[in-house]
């Protein structure tokens, strides 16, 4: 008896992680960067495990999680502040301007996470919002600020 | 500066399927992938190991043997196979003495009736 409810707890959180962890990993990547994202999103898996019983029935686990990371994720920002986003490759140089990785970093996380997330990967604004545990007004601010500075920082060499 | 704006959020959109491209390139275990915060964790959980075998180990070594004058808690029965018949089941030595409760030694078997049963 307690073999089967420890497999159907096992099973009920190999599919949460199959369906959330994506949306997670994309939060925290936009939030800290390729690497440290990573570490902050297998962080806060691991806490959704040793919590399963409370993170199962919440309704918006993600939002959740985002919350726990960035708690975990704070005694690792010493010494590695600077965000590391993806470079872009040479051969896409010519549609993306290779100095949008670090115009991105240099916004306030707030504002990247909002623009990565709507502008880049496409989520609605409802969605991020979601995942930020933030209001749409609020998101819709940080994603007006965002692109002003990322059009600030970018747009400085090119006038 | 509006005009800009159009071509940021397409490199946004482009530069979004880089980031895709990262993103699936995650570690499936991720969960198991700690590293870093999972180290306190590991060192927690060898320490507590440590500590339990140690007890553990402390309380086999400080069992008290049995003492000399304790009576044992059952008494041979005869079932026993590792008497061989016509073999004394017993002795009156002081030890069989004590083994037996202090009480009397039980009538060594005489040859002829090789079973303990007989001499209850």
């Amino acid at each position: 008896m307690v073999g089967d409810q420890t497999t159907a707890t096992t099973g009920d959180f190999v599919a949460f992680v199959a369906r959330e962890r994506p949306r997670l990993e994309a939060v925290l990547l936009a939030h800290y960067g390729t690497e440290l994202g990573r570490e902050a999103a297998a962080d806060a898996l691991a806490h959704a495990w040793e919590h399963w019983d409370r993170v199962a029935t919440m309704e918006n686990p993600v939002g959740y999680l985002y919350r726990v990371a960035q708690s975990s994720t704070r005694r690792h920002l010493r010494g590695r502040r600077k965000v590391q986003l993806p470079a872009v490759p040479t051969e896409l140089a010519t549609t993306i301007d290779p100095r949008l990785p670090e115009a991105l970093a240099q916004l306030s996380r707030q504002q990247r996470v909002a623009v990565v997330l709507v502008h880049a990967l496409g989520w609605t604004y409802e969605e991020a919002a979601t995942a930020m545990e933030i209001s749409v007004s609020t998101l819709r601010n940080h994603l007006a600020r965002g692109t002003d500075r990322l059009r600030d920082l970018l747009g400085a060499d090119d006038d | 500066m509006t005009d800009l704006l159009p071509d940021l959020e397409s490199q946004l959109e482009r530069y979004g399927a880089l980031l895709r491209d990262e993103l699936a390139r995650s570690v499936p275990a991720v969960a198991l992938d700690r590293r870093h915060a999972s180290l306190p964790r590991l060192v927690l959980a060898a320490a507590v190991i440590v500590f339990v075998a140690l007890v553990g180990a402390a309380v086999v070594v400080s069992r008290p043997s049995r003492p000399a004058g304790r009576t044992p808690t059952t008494r041979p029965t005869s079932t026993s196979t590792t008497i061989a018949p016509g073999q004394p089941l017993l002795h009156s030595s002081p030890g069989c003495d004590r083994a037996w409760g202090g009480l009397a030694s039980p009538p060594h078997p005489s040859p002829s009736s090789p079973s303990r049963s007989r001499h209850r």
